[in-house]
């Protein structure tokens, strides 16, 4: 068992060269410009050989979007399935079905009878290969409108998974990590895979996938905008993270097992595979390039005021994936286009409910056009009216930007198409990013305007210990008192929201984040 | 001993989400207001800010907007 004696200072050194090797090629576009497709095909193969599959027809798709339209667009054409499976058995020297062979299910066999044969010889091996390509791009618009018939086979990705963990994943669990102290284990997260986690899931993966999750369905209908599931624990962005764990372990500790030779053939070959992610089916795996150049802020935050944050190839326009985004925050390309073109109005600024989309807008203006551009779209419509500095102990700044805006709230007033408005200006404690939060024109401070923001069952007001609050949630701890009558609230007291006064709110605000 | 619960969102209309975890129980009273009553202690996390640590069950409600043209109340959205 290693413990914390073994992670000596030179093993510690090592981790920003880890965390260096797994990310590299991926920002910068390297693994985008190396990525070669007897590499990919030799990890897939690898992945399926290993899972008790054959070798699957590998088509390279430039973006997560293409990869599932690619993926969808062959499980609705049909006649396009029987030259893949030709080509799927040729790779695999499968022997090549009779008429009658019982193997094949009914629609295939009756494609076969009467193609078979005569397209055996032209469409076998590679030149099917090189009419798979560039067939794809023309059939793949003409056959938008064409109806999805059938499936083309159910997918693997939970069966691989389930093989494939159970041949490295619980092995490797089993013969490295619980080698591993608990409190080493504990610091070993914290500064090697906490980085990484941060950097290549919760930006690269979890986000992209849920841009993509939301926007596919929308954009390509019911047929070629069906998500199927994609990336292997072994074949996926996040993979890096788990090889970068696993051999980080191994080699650095010196930790003999068993498993040490496959996980040392997985880290090889994934990393010269290239691969993003892929769809997989027993027949075929599509899969996805890294991007050519991935843009952030100084926080790792996807970022980019001049032009796609995430910059993906694309073979048709069609599959063209737009992924803009300012500070982490998702910008639709409409949106971008208005604000590039400085045709955003302030009433088009005020009207977006989204608060973080909100303030992404004026986080744009400001590094495009300047401060000064800012403070003219402001300027023009609201007049600064009060300010309210709230300064807050030392101790409830502790996972705060700790910078000077923090407890700084600006209320602004003006007439915009004959409605007044108000809103007050605030900064994210966590991030520094500026908001603009609509409040009632009624209000004549910034303290007050602040606290109005918040809402509490009124016949628990007062009742109220403290308050805190994480973005555009409040957490409001009671009295024992309150929590008993908490207990006895009925439903419209429960729906009875009402705000306290700005010095009742900030009396009682402890963290806020 | 108490069981925890795993993992609960508090902010379903929210793009990404603010998560209850650890807590013994959270128990969604208004689901249009987005009123969670939070038991014991508890950790709220969310994609863009810092997590908060509760040592003492709560109240978690929504921060209210008021949209400018019409002067309705609105819950915030992020």
């Amino acid at each position: 068992m290693k413990t914390l004696k073994d992670f000596t200072p030179e093993i510690q050194a090592k981790i920003p060269e880890y965390v260096k090797n797994y990310t590299a090629g991926i920002y910068d576009g390297g693994r985008y410009k190396s990525f070669e497709l007897s590499k990919a095909e030799a990890h897939v193969n690898w992945n399926y050989e290993t899972s008790g599959y054959k070798k699957p027809i590998v088509i390279i798709a430039e973006n997560p979007k293409e990869m599932q339209v690619f993926f969808n667009w062959i499980k609705a054409n049909k006649e396009f399935q029987l030259p893949l499976y030709l080509l799927y058995a040729a790779k695999n020297n499968i022997e090549l079905p009779k008429p009658d062979d019982s193997q094949l299910d009914s629609q295939l066999r009756s494609q076969l009878r009467s193609q078979l044969y005569s397209q055996l010889g032209s469409q076998l091996g590679s030149q099917l290969g090189s009419q798979l390509g560039s067939q794809l791009d023309s059939q793949l618009r003409s056959q938008l409108r064409s109806q999805l018939r059938s499936q083309l086979r159910s997918q693997l990705d939970s069966q691989l998974d389930s093989q494939l963990y159970s041949q490295l994943g619980s092995q490797l669990d089993s013969q490295l990590d619980s080698q591993l102290g608990s409190q080493l284990g504990s610091q070993l997260r914290s500064q090697l895979r906490s980085q990484l986690d941060s950097q290549l899931d919760s930006q690269l993966r979890s986000q992209l996938y849920s841009q993509l999750d939301s926007q596919l369905d929308s954009q390509l209908g019911s047929q070629l905008g069906v998500v199927n599931s994609y990336g292997l624990f072994t074949c996926d962005i996040y993979s890096n993270v788990y090889a970068a764990w696993f051999k980080f372990m191994k080699d650095e500790f010196k930790l003999d097992s068993k498993i040490g030779v496959m996980l040392d053939q997985w880290d090889a070959l994934y990393k010269e595979s290239d691969i993003y992610t892929a769809v997989f089916s027993e027949l075929v795996c599509v899969v996805c390039k890294y991007p050519k150049q991935i843009h952030v802020d100084e926080e790792k935050r996807l970022h980019s005021v001049t032009g796609q944050a995430v910059e993906w190839g694309n073979s048709t326009e069609l599959t063209k994936w737009d992924c803009h985004y300012i500070h982490g925050v998702l910008i639709e390309p409409a949106l971008f286009e208005k604000l590039s073109s400085k045709e955003l109005t302030f009433e088009d600024w005020a009207k977006e409910e989204n608060e973080e989309i909100k303030s992404a807008m004026l986080a744009f203006m400001e590094e495009r056009w300047g401060a000064e551009f800012l403070f003219r779209f402001i300027s023009k419509h609201l007049k600064d009216v009060n300010t309210y500095t709230d300064k807050k102990d030392e101790r409830y700044l502790e996972g705060t930007t700790k910078g000077m805006n923090i407890g700084v709230y600006t209320l602004f007033k003006g007439r915009v198409n004959d409605i007044d408005m108000a809103f007050v200006r605030c900064y994210c404690p966590s991030t520094d990013r500026l908001f603009f939060l609509s409040v009632s024109p009624t209000n004549t401070n910034a303290k007050d305007a602040i606290a109005s923001l918040y809402r509490v069952p009124s016949k628990l007001i007062k009742y109220i210990k403290s308050i805190s609050r994480q973005g555009e949630r409040y957490f409001t701890v009671f009295t024992d008192e309150g929590n008993k009558v908490l207990d006895n609230l009925t439903k419209p007291e429960i729906e009875d929201l009402k705000s306290i006064t700005g010095k009742e709110y900030f009396s009682l605000m402890t963290y806020e984040y | 001993m108490q069981k925890t619960i795993k993992k609960v969102n508090v902010a379903p209309s929210s793009t990404h989400g603010h998560f209850v975890t650890g807590a013994e129980k959270v128990i969604d009273l208004d689901i249009v207001n987005e009123t969670f009553r939070v038991e014991g202690e508890s950790t709220l996390t969310s994609a863009n800010h810092t997590t908060l640590k509760q040592k003492e069950g709560g109240l978690i409600t929504c921060q209210v907007v008021v949209d400018p043209f019409t002067g309705a109340f609105n819950k915030s959205k992020d």
